[in-house]
């Protein structure tokens, strides 16, 4: 009874762990993972009494070496008594050699690779088919062929040994009467056993991911015109940039605190929902989740499905936050990687992807509001440049939390923005999502054209019936002008639009206050919005 | 198979062939794309000729006797193959009307010399001495300024109407997108060209609203007016807008399908352009023997649509111009783009969700862009917005502006799913 109700416990966490990689709902798998440091405590405290249970039921790597010694030795009962045993030489020294090694790693700030020895750690990382999990588990599996019970976990894994030394004196397990004299004959056929495993600690090699670096670059726009149609350009994925910081998934608050809180398990790499989590070969933070931008960036409608992953609250749960409230780094843009240097041409790719408006093409060349970056990395993902993005992301030493305003500060913070020479501000959700700079309509068109208008509050400096339109084709939520016309409130006010300005005036004048504004004569007569936008776009040409 | 006349007296087949579609060895297209779903069909892979072959054979066979190449299309390897199908044919020369083009778009193409090493390879790839119908190509793509470059300025115009007199061209003819002046400018001086023919876009949606679609565009109930008060035979082109007209569209088949249950809507677009007497031949390219079979017995003989369906046409062209689709063809005239994006796939897959008969929900869109463009590498996100496909578009698509605004879209999708 009491082994049936051992083996359903054992095989349910080792389903919850498993299943959490093939994506079943992270939430309550995780919490009663011993990973959580709250049960981990509980489990702790219960050593003393019950014995090893973690070993025997809870930790996926302890189950899975019980399924094979069940599958290879089905004769050997008493497996479990071995701990009792009086210990050999050999196996007491492996033990502490591995937890000092274990110990000095994570002092020296190798935790990363320390990490690599611990159950969940390599789990995580063999269901992740990152390859020096895979091999660990291997290596586990075989030990426990050869050693015919849980080798790895009486021997090598230093969380094994803290239980080890626990249970020594437990209350309810199996005891060795004072006379024996180790023969191991209880332990089954092939009883002795010799321990050879020293030096087995360790990964199994890094695999280098960047085995795309060197590949064809892509094809640059070719010096003469095209003559026939149809085809395509040769296409390739970009290298890694070499990152002054590794960026870190949001709510990854400090970079140390990370990288000794973090355990490698790789939930939240699977979790990923933007697909730009990928496990780090830098030794330091070996199997560590890092961004990649190659294949995805960090989605900004993401509610911080890694931190919902998280068992050990490396990565903390911040879901209250909007997406873009966490600063994860910024962008760094070099201009001679950049296409418009090396093939000549306008490239808009990064700005436009931009999903903060943080990036501003300024007299042709892509300038980053740094203040205004989230390093969500949606630039470097897009950026056509190779074999090297010209613009990547650095991440933060600690990430930055922009707390989203209410809208009476925001209103403030844009004013003052206006008031610095900025024309035109959007700004939703509590976050500044579009500025732009510039004279005349051009600057508001602008943000229609990039969709920042949406459900957004709009701050510019001058408004008119022309720009009125415009934030009402944009469906802008409110609108605050330095100066507004009538005409103009009349016109957002009919269209559900609400308004307010510092000041009101008759009607617009143009640039030298001579004559009315251009813009507003062009769509005299006008009434519907969307064909005064068409007229304006027209007029402006663009 | 109904049959009509060229200016020189000849019978042609009402069903002409359009060779910028051709088959190829996976089972999928050379240019452009096929069937329903979007993406299912582009390929630069090697033509297979020997369906090829056999599909002009049976054309052939069926009384088809127009056939409608151009040095630039499918990467430049129409002319050989479909050269090569006729020849295996066994057919003597003159059982068939061959028609290719001058099309000279790249500039390094603008000198005479050029042009005429661009004919003597046509007369070399086709394996004929001379060409039924040669047409100046897109003549009002790029403006008039390039209209001028290509044709006027460098004398390929007057070469043309030599080649001509020399017999060495039969007819001479151009093909016209783009700016009204250029078209405007041939016609004015038809007295001197004497054009034996024009190829114009024409269907039921450009007849009447081809305006709405773009600004820049002339009416194809304009074009055909202009031309037939002149006594110019029209040769049509995309009578099913690159399959836009053909493959099933909720909006169509509700006008549509109540007037005849059984005939798809590819019968309906033909039809159409076969009622009006002075269209010579309607080209499609029809890259499956299907196709061909379908389109040979829409045209065995072709029924005229009557007043009422000329209606009920007209009310589907309103439907279709309601779903705001991109006007894309597929004719792959943009590719291939610099930074290797895959644009009529994006614009394809862009119209088959708008013209899907429920909107689809978001993960379904995914799905389906994955689908219609597997490389990641290649979808509208990376784009750079350079805009060099912008002149290469003949229905002056602004491929840029709509790429930028798909890939939006797409992102507001992906963060509503990131945010379940």
């Amino acid at each position: 009874m009491k082994n049936l109700v051992k083996g359903a416990v054992a095989l349910a966490m080792l389903g919850c762990v498993t299943a959490a990689f093939f994506g079943a709902p992270t939430g309550l798998a995780c919490r009663v993972q011993p990973a959580a440091t709250a049960v981990f405590l509980v489990v702790l405290l219960l050593t003393p009494l019950v014995g090893r249970l973690f070993c025997e039921c809870l930790c996926p790597l302890g189950v899975i070496q019980s399924i094979v010694n069940w599958l290879f030795h089905p004769t050997t009962k008493v497996r479990r008594v071995c701990t009792r045993l009086p210990e050999t030489k050999a196996q007491q020294t492996v033990r502490w050699t591995v937890l000092a090694v274990f110990a000095v790693l994570v002092v020296t700030g190798f935790g990363a690779v320390g990490w690599f020895l611990t159950p969940y750690s390599i789990y995580g990382k063999a269901l992740t088919l990152f390859l020096p999990g895979l091999v660990m588990l291997a290596v586990v599996v075989v030990l426990a062929v050869i050693g015919k019970g849980r080798f790895w976990c009486n021997w090598i894994c230093p969380v094994g040994t803290l239980f080890n030394v626990l249970s020594k004196k437990s209350l309810i397990c199996h005891k060795v009467g004072k006379g024996c004299g180790n023969c191991r004959a209880c332990f089954g056929k092939g009883a002795t056993q010799e321990n050879d495993g020293a030096g087995e600690s360790g990964g199994g090699g890094m695999s280098r991911r960047d085995t795309l670096k060197g590949v064809a670059v892509l094809a640059a726009a070719e010096a003469a015109d095209k003559t026939t149609d149809g085809g395509f350009a040769p296409v390739s994925l970009p290298g890694v940039p070499a990152r002054p910081a590794p960026v870190l998934p949001p709510g990854a608050a400090d970079r140390k605190m990370f990288n000794v809180k973090c355990v490698a398990c790789g939930l939240c790499i699977v979790n990923c929902r933007g697909g730009c989590l990928s496990a780090s070969t830098s030794l330091k933070r070996l199997g560590q989740p890092e961004m990649d931008f190659r294949r995805g960036w960090c989605l900004t409608g993401c509610k911080y499905a890694c931190g919902k992953a998280c068992p050990t609250g490396a990565i903390a749960p911040v879901e209250r936050l909007d997406r873009r409230n966490v600063h994860m780094g910024h962008a760094i843009w070099k201009k001679d990687l950049c296409i418009r240097t090396t093939d000549g041409v306008e490239c808009t790719a990064c700005s436009r992807k931009c999903p903060v408006g943080a990036i501003h093409i300024v007299e042709g060349f892509p300038v980053v509001d740094k203040g205004a970056c989230i390093g969500c990395g949606a630039c470097e993902h897009v950026c056509p440049a190779r074999p090297m993005p010209a613009i990547f992301v650095k991440g933060f030493e600690r990430q930055r939390i922009v707390w989203p305003m209410d809208e009476s500060e925001l209103l403030a913070e844009m004013k003052t923005l206006v008031a610095g020479g900025v024309s035109c501000v959007a700004a939703r959700d509590g976050v500044i999502v579009g500025r732009e700079t510039g004279r005349g309509i051009k600057p508001i068109l602008k943000l229609l054209a990039e969709k920042k208008l949406a459900h957004a509050l709009v701050v510019d400096k001058v408004i008119g019936r022309a720009a009125a339109a415009i934030c009402i084709v944009g469906k802008a939520k409110k609108v605050h002008a330095s100066i507004m016309g009538a005409d103009a409130a009349l016109l957002l006010k009919k269209h559900g639009v609400e308004c307010d300005a510092d000041k009101t005036v008759p009607k617009i004048l143009n640039r030298d206050l001579t004559d009315g504004c251009p813009m507003e004569q062009t769509i005299e007569g006008l009434d519907d919005p969307v064909e005064m936008v068409k007229a304006l776009k027209e007029k402006t040409g663009l | 198979m109904t049959t009509r006349f060229t200016a020189d007296g000849r019978k042609i087949s009402l069903l002409g062939y359009g060779a910028m579609r051709l088959p190829t060895v996976d089972g999928k297209h050379a240019t452009g794309r096929i069937g329903g779903k979007p993406g299912a069909g582009y390929s630069a892979a090697d033509i297979d000729q020997k369906l090829l072959d056999s599909q002009v054979r049976l054309m052939l066979d069926s009384g088809v006797n127009y056939f409608d190449t151009s040095p630039a299309y499918c990467m430049g390897r129409s002319e050989a193959c479909l050269g090569r199908a006729l020849k295996a044919s066994g057919r003597d020369r003159g059982e068939y009307i061959v028609a290719t083009k001058l099309s000279n778009f790249a500039p390094q193409q603008y000198p005479l010399d050029k042009c005429k090493e661009m004919f003597e390879n046509s007369l070399k790839f086709l394996q004929t001495d001379y060409i039924d119908n040669y047409l100046l190509h897109s003549i009002g793509n790029g403006g008039f300024e390039t209209f001028s470059k290509r044709y006027l300025e460098n004398g390929a115009l007057e070469w043309c109407l030599k080649l001509r007199e020399e017999k060495r061209i039969r007819n001479l003819g151009f093909s016209y997108h783009g700016d009204p002046k250029a078209f405007e400018w041939c016609l004015d001086r038809h007295g001197e060209y004497k054009w034996d023919f024009c190829q114009i876009q024409m269907n039921y949606v450009d007849w009447l609203h081809a305006k709405e679609v773009n600004e820049r565009n002339l009416n194809a109930k304009y074009l055909y007016e202009r031309l037939t008060e002149l006594k110019i035979p029209v040769v049509v082109m995309e009578p099913l807008l690159g399959g836009r007209l053909a493959r099933y569209n909720y909006a169509l088949a509700k006008e549509l399908t109540p007037l005849d249950p059984e005939a798809s809507l590819a019968k309906w677009a033909l039809r159409f352009c076969g009622t009006y007497p002075n269209v010579m031949t309607i080209l499609s390219g029809m890259t499956f023997t299907e196709h061909i079979e379908e389109n040979v017995a829409t045209c065995s003989p072709l029924k005229p649509c009557s007043a009422d369906e000329l209606a009920a046409l007209e009310r589907a062209a309103l439907a279709l111009l309601k779903l705001n689709t991109i006007p894309c063809n597929s004719c792959n005239y943009c590719m291939p783009c610099p930074y290797g994006l895959d644009i009529p796939a994006i614009l394809t897959f862009r119209n088959a969700v708008l013209t899907a008969k429920n909107f689809p929900p978001a993960r379904e869109v995914l799905k389906m862009y994955a689908a219609a463009v597997p490389e990641e590498l290649r979808r509208a996100d990376h784009c750079t917005g350079c805009g060099r496909c912008r002149p290469h578009c003949p229905q002056s698509i602004d491929i840029p502006g709509e790429l930028a605004e798909i890939d939006s879209w797409i992102d507001a999708l992906k963060n509503e799913e990131a945010g379940r």
